[in-house]
């Protein structure tokens, strides 16, 4: 029986540091056949080089900096695979990771999208907040509502539509609204399957107050298609998520 | 119980943002979200913006076609309802913000009895990445069951 194909797409904006250890956990990957595509948003660093140390086992593609969620589309336009999955350039697979989620996809022939949970992690010049941090319920296994976490059907972007380029943070939450919006069969898997290194840069990013301005813009966009619609619900559903399990 | 001259100021724990008059409002925290429209988002406003209770009677009754006494007990009520939830907090040191209350309104509005929305169906999509400034201490809570 032929097993599908899943692209496996890393957006990269100068991710030099870590994006040998994140596209590592792809070729590791117990499942396959896998493709491998690079998309550098515009990166000034090394990241080049790092990509071009892999030869063919990637697709490398260049745009100007336009942000992730255009950096994500444009690894979709040019995905082959039946699936899709993502990583940043920063983070980690666990080698099970694409398995187990395809195991879940053929128990539920009818399931769309499939995320896992998702174990935060501190680079280690930042002890003092590891430190500061250790008992913060984000440092807790979560459910992975964002893009490194999730497996879905290619075809699920063409209904749900991709991610909006015009936002330049926030872009993962306002995809997974429009998901549920539209009563996506979607599931959570127990295990902790990715790893999401907290290191400077993103933190930086994180702290940024316009982050919490783009939350309440997409926040208001789901309302707002909400009460326009006459089929999505006013209250949306999230899956239910069981107690992380170790992988 | 708050009275007419306090100033409150958003918690450490809210984004929030009035867009086309509607106040947006997540709670960082628990991943409850909040709106506010027409007369709710203005009095939002301006109670983020440090006028005191009494300014924003003002700035409503200025607005739409309230009487006074039903406008004062609709901000009591909802600056209290926004004080539980935990997306305001009682500021004494605050200062009076430097744009005046808004002047009198030629055409005022048809008013409707503000009604904080609340939705709490995104519990965990926020609960991995929570936005924090200077990545300070916003301890996730449970939100508590009804």
């Amino acid at each position: 029986m032929t097993r599908s194909l899943i692209s496996c797409i890393v957006p990269v904006f100068n991710g030099e540091r870590y994006l040998s250890e994140a596209l590592e956990s792809i070729f590791h990957q117990s499942y396959q056949p896998l493709e491998v595509i690079i998309v550098d948003d515009g990166s000034t660093d090394g990241t080049v080089a790092v990509t071009t140390a892999y030869g063919e086992k990637v697709t490398y593609l260049r745009q100007d900096n336009a942000g992730p969620a255009a950096a994500r589309n444009l690894g979709l336009s040019v995905a082959h695979g039946e699936f899709v999955a993502f990583l940043d350039a920063d983070d980690l697979w666990h080698q099970e990771k694409l398995a187990r989620q395809m195991a879940r996809f053929q128990a539920r022939p009818e399931l769309e999208m499939c995320i896992t949970h998702v174990q935060n992690f501190w680079a280690p010049e930042l002890q003092t907040e590891a430190t500061r941090f250790h008992d913060r319920r984000f440092m807790q296994p979560q459910p992975g509502y964002t893009m490194q976490a999730l497996l879905a059907r290619r075809p699920l972007f063409d209904r749900i539509g991709k991610l909006n380029p015009a936002l330049r943070q926030a872009e993962d939450t306002d995809w997974f609204l429009r998901a549920t919006e539209q009563g996506t069969v979607m599931d959570v898997l127990p295990e902790v399957l990715v790893y999401r290194r907290l290191h400077q840069a993103n933190l930086t990013r994180s702290e940024a107050s316009a982050n919490r301005q783009w939350l309440a813009r997409v926040f208001k966009a789901s309302l707002d298609r909400r009460r326009g619609s006459e089929t999505a619900p006013t209250l949306l559903k999230l899956p239910p998520s069981t107690r992380p399990e170790k992988a | 119980m708050l009275t007419p001259q306090q100033r409150l100021s958003a918690c450490e724990e809210v984004a929030a943002k009035v867009i086309d008059g509607e106040a947006i409002i997540i709670n960082l925290a628990n991943g409850i979200y909040y709106s506010l429209d027409k007369a709710g988002g203005m009095i939002w406003e301006m109670l983020e913006a440090g006028h005191c209770l009494a300014e924003a009677v003002e700035g409503i009754t200025s607005r739409y076609d309230v009487p006074r006494e039903q406008a004062q007990a609709d901000v009591d009520r909802l600056a209290t309802e926004l004080v539980q939830e935990n997306l305001l907090r009682i500021a004494a040191d605050r200062t009076p913000p430097r744009q005046p209350v808004v002047q009198e309104a030629q055409h005022k509005l048809p008013y409707e009895t503000p009604v904080l929305n609340i939705y709490r169906d995104m519990g965990d999509l926020l609960a991995l990445d929570p936005p924090t400034p200077g990545f300070q201490d916003i301890a996730w809570k449970e939100p508590k069951e009804e």
